[in-house]
């Protein structure tokens, strides 16, 4: 079995709920108290601003007390590509990215996975899944995938 | 403004193993000062622009070491980085200078050697949340592609006519790296590279260098060569705006807003322009960006013909990024250099006719879906 490794756990952190947050029975939402993967985001004391990742100062109203903020990881996708060759962070491929809205009203970027294609406005959520490997070591990071039927709660 | 362009000069671009950096910048820099018609002991200021050396070659102060060649010494000399906009960062910087009234002639340079043996492939940033995520550069224009596509309707072809356009322009441009017309069917055909940008939709990484002269535009009424004046020239870092707009590239509005003013000219006054087209998505977002058509009008623009040589508003006539190719810290000088050709009416076969009114565009670096730097220079004769 392969050693595992999180990437920037200072980013996400995965849930009571477990790395897709579906492994609780019920309130993959939350609403049990329990809750899937996270992203560590931060919030400005001053006009409630959501940030991700997070930055010293809100560019809105350059308050530079900002607090940390969790976002739940569901939303839908804004745009999406297909990449066909490596890059110097992932080498198997292609490999599929695009910048997710969160119903937090912020857009971050992803890394999609658990489908053929990712279509604008395809709801996801964030899961914890191995964005590649190193020798033996699995290197996990926080990704998108879309929503199975009936997995959201709300 | 008070500045003006005097003196121009640029090597061939494309892959020269034979050349390092020191060679190709001086090249470029005494073909400027002879086409001056000054001595380098004249020039009082030089930027240099360059972004990779330190990346690629463990180069830094690549601008001392030019001068060194040239025997320019006991003068300021600045090292600008600023990405693909890292040249026509240094043009502004050296436009501020003139306009301080500060020195008489000043030499701007942009030089980059990219092809060093092993390639390495260039990212955004070293530790960018977006780098980690596997979000290649060609990959953030993809995205702009799929969302613009998706708003707008413009086609994949209609994309890939915008590299059919530059590569023809560059056959017309014995500097260009790449000097053959491509058939539509070739674009389409060639590899898939991040969807929907195939291989003939990027710009080719290349060697290369350009160099300016700038005076006072008082001092240029004396010069042996016609002069370009200096319209406008702006430089502006990126909005980052959270949610994003990505099929509308607003940092550009603002910048265009910012240079039209500056220069008391309006889009309809253009004769030519020279924009950042690393890939085919961003020509047709920069036309909109510029105003030359409305937002969401872009492909019918190049469907129409209007930017090729002979249309409307001739765009990239150089070739571009896509044909002429992009030395990365040269880019930015490079686009001038072609600007002041077609102004003074010496760009050969691929003259705009009558051409008074030029615009460079260039852009540099990615954050968060947007570009880290715009300028706009707006040049007049």
């Amino acid at each position: 079995m392969n050693m595992s490794k999180k990437l920037r756990p200072e980013l996400w952190e995965e849930g009571p709920d477990g790395p897709n947050g579906l492994d609780g029975a019920d309130g993959a939402d939350g609403s049990d108290g329990a809750y899937g993967p996270v992203l560590l985001g931060v919030a400005c004391p001053e006009c409630g601003q959501k940030h991700f990742p997070p930055r010293q100062a809100c560019p809105n109203c350059y308050c530079d007390t900002l607090v940390p903020s969790k976002l739940p990881g569901w939303g839908t996708i804004y745009c999406s590509t297909k990449v066909w060759i490596p890059s110097p962070k992932i080498k198997e491929h292609p490999y599929h990215i695009g910048y997710v809205n969160l119903d937090e009203g912020i857009t971050v970027p992803a890394v999609f996975t658990g489908a053929d294609e990712y279509s604008i406005g395809t709801r996801v959520q964030l899961v914890v899944d191995v964005l590649r490997t190193e020798g033996e070591e699995d290197i996990f990071f926080y990704k998108f995938r879309p929503v199975p039927p009936g997995g959201e709660s709300r | 403004m008070n500045a003006s362009v005097i003196g121009i000069g640029m090597t061939a671009f494309g892959k020269f193993p034979g050349l390092g950096l020191k060679e190709l910048g001086y090249q470029a820099l005494s073909a400027a000062l002879k086409d001056a018609g000054i001595k380098a002991g004249q020039i009082q200021a030089v930027y240099c622009a360059n972004a990779l050396a330190s990346q690629l070659l463990d180069e830094f102060t690549v601008g001392q070491g030019i001068c060194w060649e040239a025997g320019i010494r006991e003068i300021p000399v600045i090292n600008v980085e600023n990405a693909c906009a890292s040249g026509s960062t240094a043009f502004h910087l050296a436009c501020i200078a003139i306009e301080a009234g500060l020195y008489n002639h000043v030499l701007v340079l942009g030089v980059e050697k990219m092809f060093v043996g092993a390639k390495k492939m260039l990212t955004a940033g070293g530790t960018d949340l977006e780098t980690d995520l596997g979000f290649i550069v060609p990959a953030s224009f993809a995205l702009k592609a799929n969302r613009y596509m998706t708003e707008f309707g413009l086609t994949r072809e209609e994309l890939a006519m915008v590299s059919v356009k530059n590569h023809r322009h560059g056959t017309l441009n014995a500097k260009a790296q790449y000097g053959k017309a491509l058939t539509l069917e070739e674009v389409l055909a060639s590899k898939m590279i991040v969807e929907p940008l195939s291989r003939l939709d990027c710009c080719p990484q290349g060697d290369g260098a350009a160099a300016l002269v700038l005076c006072h535009r008082e001092t240029a009424k004396k010069s042996v060569r016609k002069s370009v004046n200096v319209a406008s020239s702006v430089l502006m870092s990126g909005s980052y705006q959270n949610p994003p707009d990505l099929a509308r590239w607003h940092t550009d509005f603002r910048a265009a807003e910012k240079a039209y003013v500056q220069a008391g000219l309006g889009p309809e006054d253009l004769d030519i322009v020279e924009l950042h087209d690393a890939f085919t998505i961003a020509e047709i977002m920069h036309y909109e960006g510029l105003g030359l058509c409305h937002p969401g009008e872009g492909g019918r623009l190049i469907r129409e013909g209007a930017t090729v040589l002979g249309g409307k508003i001739p765009v990239n006539p150089s070739g571009g990024l896509l044909s002429r190719g992009h030395p990365v810290g040269a880019t930015g000088v490079a686009q001038i250099v072609e600007v002041v050709e077609q102004l003074r009416g010496e760009a050969g076969e691929r003259q705009v006719q009558d051409a008074r009114v030029g615009l460079a565009h260039c852009m540099g670096g990615d954050q968060q879906g947007d570009t880290k730097n715009v300028t706009i220079n707006i040049f007049t004769v």
